[in-house]
């Protein structure tokens, strides 16, 4: 589970800030690595799967038994959009990983009587400059409102006619082209088949050692697919 | 009265639009360096001429002001962080400097040359006189410093303080410049008016309500000489100046090198807000505590002339307390008894009539009298420098001549028959140790 804390503390995160991205295409979407060197013989692999239309589940610490959690982004209208957050163990009863199981975001405090998180625009996420300094990166609390602020000062629709991506951009790149090739495909009348084949979504992320130089789709697919009955 | 092109000419300053373009020559006032108050501190959003901007100052105590956006993709850089001679964008940790030039990237692989390829919008910035100046044009090197006197004195003589007025800075502006309105919009009644002194220049600007104005072109800008009678063989005369861009002075009341100078500047945030600045200053002795208790005022959340608590939002430290939402504090038993209008403050009272003239005033209506010869001059002229810009890349006035910005307002009683442009030429020009010319 994506607890950055944790991460960093596991030093695998920290090891290496510029990551090697390398994306597949795939029939539920893109499966998404990101390779980091922990030394000449290994190399630590995160493999997120982007299930279409808006589905991720995160990467794990290697041999770790925790569950997994993943978002869905749900378009409300142009504007809004709902976070749908979901965290869940193959095995193991939630109950098992103590008194707020699961992803940061199942706690975030919110405005009495709402779905929205306390920390908003209105009031800089709550920044605190004293944090910013010593403890958390950006000063905000909670990886949740970390991405929910950052993504909202980007403007209500995002522009992306001034931006300038880089090698890590590449998910990026390759989900944007996905989706506008799919739709621009329904336009012909070809309707998308993730779609039709919901059995598609029974993926996991991964998150691995594996000797350096591994191949990417021979070596994260069985561990993304280990659910599916294919 | 302006046709729509001409008013929207006039109004319009965002990037690209021809006014825009013409005050884009000029240093932009952004705030008062007590704002950004120590090295790596927390950066500061600011809104200058429709674009959207972070402050930050340096742990060099260097200030740098650059686009609000990371060029990666376009996050907000309020969050950043401020270290180490740099601005780092939180979300991937792009590090920039006050030229706007990325000087790290380590979300991407350490080899990369990726980040010399970035270049952000990021602006001159010069601190002077409490003042931190930003130019936003294009000429390098940029301009000299207009040589205001106010801004070249020990910070003991000077008072700084600003307001957000929401709406257009063209109609602040002509709210300004237009001295006719001041005996109605600011006028006092009843026991006011009788306890003002005999043979003062106030005690003649209330009695004579319909001033006569006479309009000069100088390097600058315009000098504005409003003539009232004074006693039957004298005028009393209030001279004021407008400078390129946006720059008033007012004439000092008070006896002779006891007064005061003041002045505003209307700052463009963009085209429905305009940042006020009120700017006072004695060239010769410091500031009394009573002269500076309309600063003090502005800076605190109490009074008719106390702010909003302060947010975040660019000019969100200087948005009034008496706004549009409460009507400005308006009182009809006030009006009745002490303001002529009814708002219990100079600074709102001009705000106030301002703000209500529309977001964007629509001037294609309107019906001009004498007393707007000032407000026709200011378009007439600004609106051709912005076309002339446009047209033959002319200059716009007042760039090339800062010196001539070493100007003061004053205060004269002539006889009827002198010059006051002659008589004006003695007194008004900054000169160290001269006094200020006030009745």
């Amino acid at each position: 589970m994506a607890d950055s804390t944790q991460l960093e503390r596991s030093g695998l995160m920290a090891i290496d800030k510029a990551p090697e991205f390398r994306v597949a295409t795939t029939d539920f979407g893109l499966m998404i690595g990101a390779r980091r060197r922990v030394d000449e013989a290994k190399d630590y692999w995160r493999v997120t799967p982007f299930s279409l239309p808006f589905y991720t589940v995160i990467p794990g610490l290697p041999e770790r038994d925790t569950p997994f959690s993943g978002h869905g982004w749900v378009p409300m209208d142009d504007e809004n959009t709902w976070v749908l957050t979901y965290s869940w163990h193959p095995t193991r009863p939630m109950s098992d990983f103590g008194e707020k199981p699961g992803h940061g975001a199942h706690w975030v405090p919110m405005q009495p009587g709402t779905r929205k998180p306390r920390q908003s625009r209105d009031n800089d996420y709550e920044i605190d400059r004293e944090n910013q300094k010593h403890k958390t990166y950006t000063g905000i609390t909670g990886v949740s409102i970390q991405d929910r602020g950052i993504q909202e000062t980007m403007g209500a629709i995002y522009e992306r006619t001034h931006e300038h991506l880089g090698s890590a951009d590449t998910a990026i790149i390759m989900m944007r082209r996905l989706l506008m090739r799919l739709a621009r495909e329904l336009e012909q009348g070809v309707a998308p088949y993730a779609a039709q084949h919901g059995e598609l979504l029974t993926v996991r992320s991964a998150g691995f050692i594996a000797p350096a130089g591994a191949p990417f789709v021979e070596t994260s697919e069985p561990l993304v697919q280990v659910a599916t009955n294919r | 009265m302006l046709n729509r092109d001409e008013n929207d000419l006039l109004a319009r300053v965002g990037p690209g639009t021809p006014m825009g373009a013409f005050l884009r020559h000029y240093w932009m006032p952004a705030c008062i360096a007590e704002e950004l108050p120590e090295p790596d501190g927390a950066p500061m959003r600011l809104q200058l001429l429709g674009e959207d901007l972070i402050a930050w100052r340096n742990t060099d105590r260097s200030i740098g002001v650059m686009q609000n956006a990371c060029p990666h993709r376009g996050a907000s850089l309020f969050f950043g962080r401020n270290e180490e001679n740099g601005l780092r964008c939180v979300y991937h940790g792009w590090k920039f400097d006050v030229s706007g030039a990325c000087i790290d990237m380590p979300n991407e692989p350490a080899e990369s040359n990726f980040k010399h390829k970035i270049k952000a919008t990021a602006y001159t910035v010069i601190e002077r006189g409490g003042v931190v100046w930003v130019f936003m044009g294009a000429a390098d090197p940029a301009p000299a410093l207009p040589a205001f006197e106010w801004n070249l004195l020990p910070p003991e003589q000077v008072s700084l303080s600003m307001l957000v007025q929401e709406c257009n800075w063209a109609q602040a502006v002509e709210g300004g410049i237009d001295s006719s309105h001041v005996g109605f919009l600011h006028g006092k009644l009843g026991s006011a008016l009788a306890a003002i002194p005999a043979g003062t220049g106030r005690y003649y600007s209330q009695k004579d309500n319909a001033p006569r104005f006479e309009v000069m072109d100088t390097e600058y800008g315009m000098v504005i000489g409003a003539r009232r009678n004074a006693e039957d063989d004298s005028y009393y005369w209030r001279i004021s100046q407008f400078l390129y861009p946006f720059y008033s002075m007012i004439p000092p009341s008070g006896a002779l090198g006891a007064a005061t100078v003041s002045g505003h500047a209307w700052v463009p945030m963009d085209d429905h807000h305009v940042m006020m600045w009120e700017i006072e200053w004695h060239p010769n002795r410091a500031l009394t505590a009573k002269e500076r208790e309309r600063e003090l005022a502005n800076k605190g959340t109490e009074g008719p002339e106390g702010m909003l608590p302060p947010s975040t939002r660019p000019g969100g430290r200087w948005y009034p307390r008496l706004n549009d939402a409460n009507d400005y504090g308006q009182d009809y038993e006030l009006q009745r008894t002490l303001w002529f209008s009814g708002v219990p403050s100079t600074q709102i009272q001009d705000i106030a009539i301002q703000e209500s003239m529309g977001t964007v005033y629509d001037r294609t209506k309107e019906h001009l009298g004498s007393s707007d010869t000032a407000i026709i001059h200011y378009r007439r002229r600004w609106i051709a420098g912005a076309k002339a810009l446009a047209e033959t890349g002319e200059t716009p006035p007042g760039v090339t001549v800062p010196d001539s910005y070493a100007v003061r307002s004053a205060s004269l009683v002539l006889p009827r028959a002198t010059s006051w442009a002659d008589e004006g030429r003695k007194v008004w020009f900054a000169k160290k140790d001269t006094t200020v010319a006030s009745v």
